[in-house]
């Protein structure tokens, strides 16, 4: 049952990735609104799903990469969806919903061959740790991409190459604009993903340095931190924030990666 | 008579070298081209675009040297920065017909950047307005320009190529629509003013723009121009402050140096936290350094820039264009025809004067003989020339008729010979019975 109703998110995801890039390369608004009206639709289902993932037999573990990864794009879309309510961001589901559509694809298909033996998911705290880095790690993503998107737009416009065909994608103001709260949001969730699994260490491990995962969190939170500083703090111009955002996104997913082969 | 046409425009000199040439005041320009005696009337068009010098003249080998040595020796001189040769290879040079038919397709828009834009009429009845002003136009000039305004007008009303300078205002607010989220709490300064900045900042204003600054050399015509736009006025040197404050700046003001430099935009934006800055910049010489590009916040946009990225019907524009040429085409031929036929007048005259002094010696002689009053010799006179005005009416309409065309000129060869107007002793000018 759980295991259908993901697919059903997939295939909603599928079908607004479809309309999105059909309204992007057509240049037509409608086909866009579609699509973010189907990914609302699969969003409310994928948020359904993760609420019952429990009823699994055997419940996969959260730190099960195809549960991460699912909940990581529950909570992407959510986030994305959030901000298009106040912001002019509707280009940006050309990106969002193919990348939901892979993370829910690949995430379900995982769920009949999860390890039980992962991280346990019975405790508060490793709830709290998993969730809310996972979280912490979509939003930084989400902001990844938009400034991704806004050094792209921002290179055309400097080379003077003429309005986008369409104009469907974000301004370079709300794409800025989105990158700054997603990080701003993201590092909060990041920053008590890493106190709860920093109190998690103290009460059950011990923390020796050694442990990739951890180094590298501690590492990724202090980039971020710096990410941060630079935006809220330092005055630096859009251009180099969008950079900032890029860079670490992908720092961190080398970190993570990194982390997981060395473990 | 020859029509002689050297210039330098956006087809063959690229903007750095157009805003060199530019000519703020032609008259003292025209005044010293009018002092060579191969130059009878001259008129010189200098706008963002171009700088065309348009003579009329009896010795083309002259009048082709003395234009040369403006465009190669004075104008760059004038304005520094570039050397005597260095602009040999961006001039072109027109002749009667081929200059006339340009002259048309400029007032028209058809050699605009931006065709069909509005502003190119008005900067060539300026252009006109200055020669005739300080003299340097005269009766063919006159009639020439007469013509290229009609011819112009017929463009704009025929054709519907006058709505693509529209695109370019649009292209305009599009970019900044790509830039700038909400343009309701945006920002925007007005320095100087234009067409094109009034389309701009009219398609701006239609996607939510609502706070405008304007800024100008004098204070009158700033508040002038707010009152005309809605802002609030100021002079250049509140520049730097207002600065500080727009989101968006649309310049065209005539100033032969940027008004807007690089140092001027780092100070101004040091207080910004990075917010973005677009800047249309329609001025030439560009009234913003191109060096500003650099500034991560700042977007500048120049007019090759805009024009370049027009997004239109290539196959709507194409048509118009076809329609627009015909018109050309059509007036050329009209006005071509005067001028040819121009070259007939000599020849007319000739005749009529060598007929009249046929009739003046032989009357004078007749009345002699005869004894009339004073009522009676008047009567005599004015038959005479009654009758000289009617035999040569027919010939001398047909000459003035065949001359307009190039095979013609062979009647008016026909009439110098019978008439013998290149002889020294011609007939009919000796004694008679």
């Amino acid at each position: 049952m759980v295991v259908s109703l993901y697919q059903i998110v997939a295939g909603l995801y599928l079908i607004a990735s479809v309309a999105a890039a059909a309204g992007y390369s057509l240049s037509h608004q409608g086909l866009a609104r579609v699509a973010v009206s189907t990914l609302v639709l699969g969003w409310g289902l994928h948020v359904l799903g993760f609420a019952t993932l429990h009823t699994l037999d055997p419940a996969p573990p959260l730190t099960d990469p195809g549960v991460l990864l699912s909940f990581m794009a529950c909570v992407g879309v959510g986030a994305f969806l959030l901000m298009l309510r106040r912001r002019r961001l509707l280009g940006l589901v050309a990106f969002v919903a193919p990348l939901a559509f892979i993370s829910v694809f690949f995430g379900q298909l995982r769920f009949g061959a999860a390890d039980a033996s992962g991280v346990t998911s019975s405790g508060l705290l490793e709830h709290a740790h998993v969730l809310l880095a996972s979280a912490g790690l979509a939003l930084l993503a989400l902001g990844s991409l938009a400034g991704e998107l806004f050094l792209v737009e921002h290179g055309r416009l400097k080379r003077k190459r003429g309005p986008q065909l369409g104009g469907l994608l974000p301004s370079l103001e709300a794409l800025d604009r989105a990158s700054a709260a997603a990080l701003l949001v993201g590092f909060s969730l990041l920053s008590l993903g890493v106190v709860s699994g920093g109190i998690w260490i103290q009460r059950f491990g011990s923390f020796s340095g050694s442990d990739g995962h951890e180094l590298a969190f501690a590492l990724f939170w202090m980039v971020y931190a710096g990410l941060v500083v630079q935006r809220f703090g330092a005055r630096a111009s859009a251009r180099q924030c969008a950079i900032g955002s890029v860079a670490g996104f992908v720092l961190l997913m080398l970190g993570l990666l990194g982390s997981e082969w060395l473990s | 008579m020859r029509l002689l046409l050297l210039g330098v425009s956006h087809h063959t000199a690229p903007l750095a070298i157009r805003e060199r040439l530019a000519v703020d005041d032609p008259v003292p320009v025209l005044g010293k081209l009018l002092e060579h005696e191969a130059l009878d009337e001259a008129v010189l068009l200098s706008t963002c675009n171009r700088t065309e010098v348009l003579v009329l003249t009896r010795d083309l080998e002259a009048a082709r040297r003395r234009l040369q040595r403006l465009f190669q020796v004075e104008l760059p001189s004038a304005a520094g920065g570039i050397s005597e040769g260095e602009i040999e290879e961006f001039v072109y040079e027109l002749q009667d017909g081929e200059a006339m038919r340009h002259l048309l397709r400029v007032a028209s828009a058809l050699d605009s950047m931006v065709m069909g834009e509005p502003q190119i009429l008005g900067q060539t009845k300026d252009a006109y307005r200055a020669a005739a002003t300080c003299g340097a136009s005269g009766p063919i000039l006159d009639r020439l320009f007469q013509r290229a305004f009609s011819t112009a007008k017929r463009v704009r009303s025929e054709t519907r190529l006058a709505e693509r300078s529209t695109s370019v205002a649009r292209v305009a607010a599009r970019l900044a629509g790509q830039i700038f989220e909400d343009f309701s709490e945006k920002q925007a300064l007005m320095v100087g003013a234009g067409e094109m900045i009034e389309l701009a900042l009219a398609a701006l204003r239609d996607r939510g723009l609502e706070r405008l600054a304007v800024a100008n050399r004098s204070a009158e015509r700033a508040s002038a121009l707010a009152v005309q736009y809605g802002g609030s006025a100021h002079g250049l040197d509140e520049l730097p402050a207002l600065l500080a404050e727009a989101d968006m700046v649309l310049t065209c003001i005539a100033l032969d140096r940027p008004v807007i430099t690089s140092v001027l935009l780092w100070d101004a934006l040091r207080g910004r936290r990075g917010r973005p800055l677009f800047v249309i910049d329609i001025g030439v010489p560009r009234n913003v350094d191109p060096a500003v590009d650099v500034i991560d916040e700042v977007y500048r946009y120049d007019l090759d820039d805009l024009a370049g990225m027009v997004d239109e019907n290539v196959e709507e524009r194409q048509r118009e264009q076809a329609r627009a040429e015909v018109i050309i085409s059509e007036e050329q031929q009209n006005f071509d025809g005067w001028f040819v036929a121009l070259r007939a007048v000599p020849t007319i005259k000739d005749v009529r004067a060598r007929i009249e002094e046929i009739r003046s010696s032989e009357l004078e002689r007749s009345l002699g003989k005869l004894a009339l009053d004073e009522s009676q010799r008047e009567g005599v006179e004015a038959l005479t020339q009654a009758m000289v005005n009617k035999i040569l009416h027919a010939p001398l309409t047909r000459l003035r008729r065949e001359a307009e065309r190039e095979e013609g000129l062979v009647y008016l060869e026909v009439a110098r010979l019978l008439f013998g107007l290149d002889d020294e002793d011609p007939p009919g000018g000796g004694e008679t019975r």
